[in-house]
This record gives structure tokens, sequence and C-alpha cells, in this order.
């Protein structure tokens, strides 16, 4: 009787979410590879030792910041100045995190203490480009813990590697492409909603035209490409 | 020393942004449109990081039609949801040809 039956529906192996994270954090790391080795090769030039590096990359995981903190302390700005300025820099996270919070919604409080750590550019455009809309809490959380951890190693090994290589590593134009090219990278998944293809439209236009530069420029932007790409998502529905 | 001290004021400063930003907004229930206007203010971050990245290149010396070609080339693989590499493979090609071109 039972084998008339057949196996029946297989229950959705927990394996299957870690992997899939996995495999999409691996296809993420070249975008975090690059700028990992280009910033650590930047934090060495502004004689910031290694382990004051690692400490800055593992808890601040904010790149951009951080190198804001090591030029500014170098021209000799005063501590309180460099963290706000780097503070600003890393509003752009209340947005990621903002945009994210569904995923946390009854989720565990100890994953509503971890998840945060990892909101950077490269894991919300992984989550937000990769990872299916409806996914089950339980196993957004392992999706989301795999990816984040293996996209946290990666940064550690490439700033670490580029701190430590320093002036070895290649320098000329294509460097100064890589940028750009890995933030058309992140945010191009996402075009294919017409209402995020005006918010990123609206977005670019007003931090490539704004004269406040940095993050006043890039929290414009975002309140621009909300506003619009909601309008012109209203416009859609009717 | 104040190196390390703006450090720290960075780690905790960011993670108050990062927490405070998941706790508030997954502890209120907010309309779906809400939720909307959120995903487009993230993708006009991403996209203004875009902006912002490609106006520091030009002014490092990159000439602007291999910046724009360069994005070009990424936005159009990425549309297609082409892998990590092959978006960057892509920008990265197409903005190397643009700057042989332009001299």
């Amino acid at each position: 009787m039972r084998q008339a039956l057949g196996p029946g529906p297989r229950p959705q192996s927990s394996n299957r979410w870690v992997r899939q994270g996995a495999l999409h954090a691996a296809g993420m790391l070249p975008a975090v590879v690059p700028l990992g080795l280009a910033f650590g090769s930047a934090v060495a030039e502004h004689e910031t030792s290694i382990p004051v590096a690692w400490l800055g990359a593992a808890l601040l995981l904010a790149g951009s910041a951080q190198l804001s903190v090591a030029t500014q302390t170098a021209e000799g700005s005063g501590a309180l100045a460099a963290g706000a300025v780097a503070i600003a820099i890393n509003s752009r996270f209340v947005i990621y995190g903002a945009a994210l919070a569904h995923r946390f919604r009854g989720q565990p409080r100890w994953f509503r203490w971890v998840g945060p750590w990892f909101v950077v550019d490269q894991m919300y455009a992984l989550v937000e480009g990769r990872e299916p809309a409806n996914t089950e809490r339980n196993r957004f959380r392992e999706y989301y813990v795999t990816a984040g951890s293996l996209l946290w190693i990666g940064w550690q090994l490439s700033v670490v590697a580029g701190a430590t290589l320093g002036p070895s590593l290649p320098t000329g134009s294509v460097l100064e492409l890589i940028v750009p090219v890995m933030f058309t990278a992140l945010v191009a998944p996402s075009l294919i909603r017409p209402n995020q293809a005006v918010a990123a439209a609206a977005g670019g236009a007003v931090a490539f035209g704004s004269a406040t530069a940095g993050s006043v420029g890039v929290l414009l932007a975002a309140g621009a490409g909300a506003v619009i790409g909601a309008v012109a998502s209203s416009r859609a529905v009717r | 020393m104040s190196g390390l001290i703006a450090l720290c004021i960075a780690i905790v400063g960011t993670a108050a942004l990062r927490w405070g930003s998941v706790w508030f907004f997954s502890s209120h229930r907010l309309p779906g449109s809400v939720e909307h206007v959120l995903r487009g203010g993230a993708t006009a971050v991403l996209a203004s990081l875009v902006a912002s990245s490609a106006r520091e290149s030009a002014s490092a010396g990159v000439p602007a039609p291999a910046v724009i070609a360069a994005i070009a080339g990424a936005a159009v693989a990425g549309r297609f949801r082409g892998s990590m590499v092959a978006t960057l493979g892509a920008g990265l090609v197409a903005g190397m040809v643009t700057m042989e071109l332009v001299g």
C-alpha cells in the first residue's frame, strides 16, 4: 500500500537554501574582492596598521566609510568629526535596512540581532535581486546567514590581502572603471521592474547633478528615486 | 590613537543605523505601498552610487565616453541576469574598447 502511494512530496531540504545562499554569495564575490583589495591597499597607504584595518573591516563592514576615517585622521581631523563623517556616509544603510525589514518581521530575536550586521550594498542587491520574495522565514534565515557570512569572509580576506600586498597590486584605468561597473552590476537586476528602473534613473540623475557630494547627495537621490518610482508605479497601476 | 577612536565612533554609529532601521521598520507593519517606496529608495541609492563613482572615475582621468560605455555594458548584461563575472566583464570590456577608440 505504501509503495502504491509512492514517496509523495519531499520536504524542502534545509541544505538547499544553505547551498543556494553559498552559490549566490560566491557569484557576488567578484563585486567584493576588487573593492576589498583596493580598499586594503588604500588603507595601508594611510599608514593604518593591518590589525586596525582588519578590525574596521570586520566590525564596520563598510569600505568607503573606513577609508574616510583613515584619510581624515591622516589629514589631522578630530576623532569625533572623522567618525561623524563616516556615519553620514553609511546613512544609506538605513534605506537598505528599511527596505529589507519585512524579511526580518516575525523572525527570532537572535536573527534580528545578527542579520542587520550584514546589511551592505552587495547583500541588499543579493537579497532583492536573487532571492525569491516569498521564501519561508526559516529558509530565508538559512539563505541570509550563509550568504552574509561568506561575503563577510570574502571581504576580510581581500582587505587583508590588499593591505599586505599594497604597492604590488596593479593600478591603472581599468581599476578606475571597476567601481562604477560594480555598482551597475548590483543595481541592474532590479531594472526589470519599470518602477525600479524609474527610481534608479531618478536617483542616478539627482546624484550626478547634485552639487552636494557624498552622503547628502545619496540621501537626496534616495528620496527622489523613492518618490518618482512610487509615482511611476501608481500611474502604471491606473 | 585618534584614528582608532574615530573608527570606534564609526563602528558604533553605523551599528546603530543598521540595527535601528531594521528593528524599527520590522516592528511596525507598514502598508505594502510604503514598502514599495522603500525598495524604490534603495534602488535609487545604488543608482546614485553608480553616478557618484562614475563622476570620480571621470575626474581621475578616465575619458567620459569610456565610463558611460562601461556602465551601459554592465547594465545591459546585468539587466538580462548575467552572472556577476559576465556583467563585470561586459562593463570592463566595453569601457576598455571605448577608451582605445577615443584615445
